[in-house]
């Protein structure tokens, strides 16, 4: 284990769960767990974010990596991945381009090449951003995570994750460990995002939806945003609306509409409530017909 | 005409090696035996008097050297930029800064210093220090600082916060040219703030003498005003200091022509109080809040024409805000009348325009300096009558522009153009027939084509004081040393004027050393500024080797018994006209002392050497200036239902004279260009009701990133101008000027909607957008 100190903090590596567990038992409070440190090192250098113990969650290294388990009889096939795994990992996935193409589409537009480089899948969920680009992809994929604490393991949505904008419901010593994505292989699933810059940009509305289709009917169908409210958030009457409808571009529209509905964006230096409320109806229509684009 | 080996060649960069490998060094890389950090209290109220301020607390925590404030340090006042040094008589420049005042007028205003062991120190040392403030109101609007109620920021003798003078352009009559206009256009024109956001943040290491003497490495752009600048801001003779680059900048853009902001003061005030070398680095954030901006302000036009397109009258007015000293606020508003009245022949014009102070972070200069402001007014009228008249706004400009010869408000003559060029090849790379057969009826992504011409300098004369010396001395080997007082920042220039020097007087590119941007060094030169670096220190050089080549060819003509005219001197080779060069061998001429048909140069130099003699040119020059020309055309993409704007392709076609190096020089256009989109799509600095900036770092300042850029196709148009080195003229500025005016007639052609404020951001252009579509409902 790596140990020294930091700006007002002490850092730790621990290189076994053992060591994270008892360098947990062992502080009383201030910890804040560093993975890939692309928000976290700068805000603890500017002084907007402190703690007392900085633990650095990549001697773990079983927390990185990729990979499927096949279906088996009365269960479905699912990708796994460890919460460290970086951002770049996610875009060049071919498993994951191949079954759960909105993530890697949005990972790619995450940050830049060197901040993908370095930022985790973990980090960009319990940093939670409304807008974290992995957000919405990872609600209509119908994630659910695995929670580690020194007391014991448990499995989550990733929708009950996020209280509000930098709020989690993580316990205080608690982390992601793996990030479980279902797979469902008649699905179309699609990433856009909405900003002006092309890299190094936090997104206005991010958008993320799912669909498979049966008989020419929507039989399934999720659709999520960031930047629609405090937390990234699953469009519901929209999709109750869409089920069982034919798939065409009015009905995706009429969802829009009924998402934006179901929004209450906020103003920021970004962009008004106003505009978030003018765009949500043409991403979610846009990134229906993209996942309806991907159904072969 | 004289065959060229060197100059018109791309060749590679004297600095490339040293930059692409990470060896080359810049002020933030100093570091001095003994030296001290330096860290700056900045205001956080937009205006207020300092009642009192106290440093005690500050100055016992463990390492803090020295605390700096108004109290001890000299009341002396001065101008941050160069314009104290070379405003010409009949007006007066503005001195409106201290290093320290017991008022502060911007949110980010200096307060106080520290000098201690480490910066981490010197931060924690800032927060020790008291202040007490008397809030005084404050305002943000140059239109609202002008009204009778608004606070006195400075004392102003030409209007209500008008620093220095209002700048009156006349010529003919606009009153009988609009009465004599079938048609008129008339708008006004909102421009945003936009920062240079330059590589390397401003920054100073200082080092003072036991006996006074001031040394101070700097990004400046302009080394030797800035010595001017810092022995009237600390009383001392010009002598007694020196300024000097180490010898690279990490970009200026015009942020620091004159001081970098305060970093040169702050860092000598307190090596002074401290006796050891202080170094000053602004973070990124400070030198958004801290550092000159561009202008913001409102350009009103008025274009009168007759009903076959011939223009008859213009108007044009510009109200700058100036932010809270006055820097370049005085000259940025006359280059916007100057440029935008000499585009277009018409005989009657007019221009009036002025800065404002306000509490904000001062505006300065900035590529381009007010001209890009006034023509995305002027390029908007143009496309507007245009499209009144239903004429073809490439062949309406054309029937307008300016020629050689023609009368214009310039004291200097324009004596080349190729702006019909540049608008012809520009319009041609992007198909311009195309236009308006773009879209698909109903189609909710929309294509547009727009154009922007323009002009600018290549030098400040008569501007301002503007004049050029070079040395170069002939080394005992043949190869020679240039001497100018130029920096090297980022612009080329110690491979250009090399090239400049090698060609002038026929040697070989690798015999010329460079030596630039020290005041130690070199002979006084105003610096890199004004798109005038090639132009006019290339003036300098090519006079400093020319004499250099006479005096070679006179000395070889003794040697080789023939008159210097019936010499031939090119590639380090001296010899008799008609000779070849491969006659020319074997050597030992300095020895033997024989008569011969030829000489090498590097034979010359030491058979004058051991002979007491060497060879030194000089160069003194006041270059007359040239207009530059160039012609941008456009293509976006706008998305009707986000209000995404995206720059898809420019063809930028430039007039630069004579490309000296071509590589370099589509470098400085292509330069010009991104900054020029990144200022109509996406980058300002906003402020809250307080007027505490919003933008202060690059994630939240949006200029665009690689991923951004837009196709940018760089079109080289060659005139020779007769006053030019080789026939060059500048280009620094230029891709700017037209940028913004070209994207927004082609956000016109798209949308047929007319922006009159910039940036272009989505939400601008949805609500416009919305607006027109429920205009049509």
């Amino acid at each position: 284990m790596i140990e020294q100190r930091g700006k007002g903090y002490e850092y730790c590596r621990p290189g076994s769960w053992e060591e994270l567990a008892a360098i947990l038992c062992k502080a009383e409070a201030g910890v804040m767990f560093l993975a890939g440190g692309t928000d976290l090192a700068v805000d603890l250098r500017t002084g907007k974010k402190s703690c007392a113990h900085l633990v650095d969650l990549k001697g773990l290294t079983e927390l990185q990596g990729i990979a499927e388990t096949a279906a088996e009889e009365g269960k479905k096939g699912e990708i796994c991945i460890g919460s460290l795994t970086s951002i770049h990992q996610l875009e060049i996935n071919p498993l994951l381009q191949e079954k759960a193409a909105a993530l890697p589409e949005a990972a790619c537009q995450l940050g830049s090449r060197q901040v993908r480089n370095r930022a985790t899948l973990g980090g960009n969920l319990a940093n939670a951003s409304p807008t974290a680009d992995t957000a919405a992809p990872l609600l209509v994929l119908d994630a659910f995570l695995e929670l580690w604490s020194p007391s014991g393991s448990r499995h989550i949505p990733v929708e009950d994750l996020w209280q509000k904008a930098g709020k989690t419901f993580l316990a205080a010593d608690e982390i992601i460990r793996q990030i479980t994505l279902p797979l469902a292989p008649g699905r179309g699933t699609a990433f856009m995002k909405l900003g002006p810059r092309q890299a190094m940009d936090i997104a206005i509305i991010n958008a993320a939806a799912s669909l498979e289709l049966e008989d020419g009917r929507i039989s399934q169908v999720r659709i999520a945003l960031g930047g629609a409210g405090e937390r990234p958030l699953r469009m519901k009457q929209a999709e109750a609306f869409l089920l069982g409808k034919e798939a065409t571009a009015e009905h995706f529209a009429q969802a829009g509409v009924l998402a934006a509905q179901e929004s209450s964006p906020r103003s920021s230096r970004r962009a008004s409530r106003e505009y978030r409320l003018a765009t949500i109806p043409v991403l979610t229509e846009r990134v229906l017909l993209k996942a309806l684009s991907r159904l072969s | 005409m004289k065959t060229l080996n060197i100059v018109g060649k791309s060749l590679r960069r004297a600095d490339a090696l040293e930059k692409a490998t990470g060896t080359a060094t810049f002020s933030t890389d100093l570091n001095l035996p003994g030296m001290l950090y330096a860290k700056t209290l900045r205001s956080p109220h937009a205006h207020a008097r300092i009642i009192e301020i106290d440093t005690t607390e500050a100055e016992k925590l463990l390492g803090v050297k020295a605390v700096a404030t108004w109290k001890n340090t000299p009341r002396l006042l001065f101008n941050t930029s160069a314009t104290m040094t070379f405003t010409l008589p009949n007006q007066e420049p503005v001195l409106d800064q201290y290093i320290f005042d017991n008022v502060v007028r911007y949110v980010g205003d200096e307060v106080a210093a520290v000098a201690a062991i480490s910066e981490r120190v010197a931060e924690a040392a800032l927060k020790l220090i008291k202040v007490e403030y008397e809030l005084l109101p404050a305002v943000f609007d140059p239109l609202e600082a002008m009204e009778e109620s608004a606070p006195d920021i400075h004392p102003c003798h030409a209007g209500k916060n008008i620093p220095g003078e209002i700048i009156k352009i006349p010529m003919g009559d606009v009153e009988k040219g609009f009465a004599e206009s079938d048609i008129i256009y008339e708008n006004r024109f909102t421009l945003p703030i936009q920062k240079h956001v330059q590589l390397e943040t401003q920054a100073a290491v200082a080092q003072v003498s036991p006996d006074g003497n001031i040394t101070v490495w700097s990004t400046t752009q302009t080394p030797h005003p800035s010595r001017i600048i810092l022995a009237a801001a600390f009383g001392v003779s010009q002598s007694k200091v020196r300024v000097l680059n180490p010898p690279y900048i990490g970009g200026g853009f015009g942020v620091r022509i004159g001081l970098s902001a305060k970093a040169e003061p702050i860092a000598v005030t307190l090596a002074k109080l401290t006796g050891k070398p202080v170094k000053v680095v602004y973070s990124r954030e400070e030198d958004f809040i801290a550092s000159d901006t561009r202008h913001a302000g409102y350009v009103w036009v008025k274009l009168g024409a007759k009903r076959d397109g011939t223009f008859q009258a213009i108007e044009l007015k510009g109200v700058l805000n100036g932010g809270a000293y006055c820097s370049f606020s005085c000259e940025t508003p006359g280059v916007m009348g100057a440029m935008g009245l000499s585009v277009y022949r018409i005989p009657n014009v007019s221009y009036y325009g002025h800065s404002v102070y306000t509490n904000i972070t001062p505006a300065g200069a900035m590529r381009g300096f007010g001209n890009p402001q006034g023509m995305f007014a002027i390029e908007q009228a143009v496309d507007e009558i245009a499209a009144q008249l239903g004429l073809d706004p490439l062949e309406l400009r054309k029937q307008n522009i300016i020629r050689v010869g023609d009368p214009w408000i310039l004291p200097y003559s324009c004596r080349s153009t190729g702006l019909e060029e540049c608008i012809s090849k520009a319009a041609e790379e992007l198909n311009w027939q195309r236009r308006g057969t773009m879209n698909e009826p109903g189609s909710k992504i929309l294509r547009g084509i727009g154009i922007g011409v323009g002009t600018h300098v290549s030098n400040s004369w008569p501007f301002c004081v503007d004049y050029d010396n070079a040395y170069i001395t002939v080394l005992q080997d043949g190869s020679i040393m240039v001497a100018t007082g130029v920096p090297e920042m980022g612009t080329g220039t110690i491979t250009t004027l090399p090239q400049l020097a090698a060609e002038t007087i026929g040697i070989p590119l690798d015999q010329v050393g460079i030596t630039f941007g020290d005041t130690l060094t070199t002979p006084f030169d105003i610096g890199s500024h004004a798109s005038r670096t090639l132009y006019a220190a290339g003036t300098a050089v090519v006079a400093a080797a020319n004499d250099v080549r006479r005096q070679i060819l006179e000395y070889a003509g003794d040697l080789l018994k023939t008159a210097p005219e019936h010499l031939e001197f090119a590639n380090g080779l001296i010899k008799k006209q008609g000779l070849r060069d491969s006659e020319c061998v074997g050597s030992g001429v300095c020895q033997l002392n024989e008569v011969q048909n030829f000489i090498t140069m590097k034979d010359l130099a030491y058979h004058a050497h051991l002979r007491n003699k060497q060879f030194i040119g000089i160069g003194r020059t006041t270059p007359p200036n040239a207009p530059p020309w160039h012609a941008h055309v456009t293509e976006v993409e706008v998305d009707t239902e986000t209000g995404m704007v995206t720059v898809i392709k420019v063809a930028a076609a430039h007039d630069v004279g004579k490309a000296i190096n071509p590589l370099i020089v589509e470098g400085q256009i292509e330069g010009g260009v991104l900054m020029g989109v990144g200022y109509s799509i996406s980058e300002e600095i906003k402020r809250d009701a307080k007027g505490k900036p919003l933008h202060t770092s690059i994630h939240k300042y949006l200029l665009p990133t690689a991923a951004d850029a837009p196709e940018i196709k760089a079109i080289i148009v060659e005139t020779n101008d007769p006053t030019g080195p080789f026939g060059a003229k500048g280009v620094g500025e230029c891709g700017m000027v037209p940028t913004p005016a070209a994207i927004a007639n082609a956000v016109y052609d798209a949308t047929g909607i007319r922006f009159t404020e910039l940036p272009l951001t989505p939400e601008r252009v949805l609500k416009k957008l919305q607006e027109k579509n429920k205009n049509i409902i």
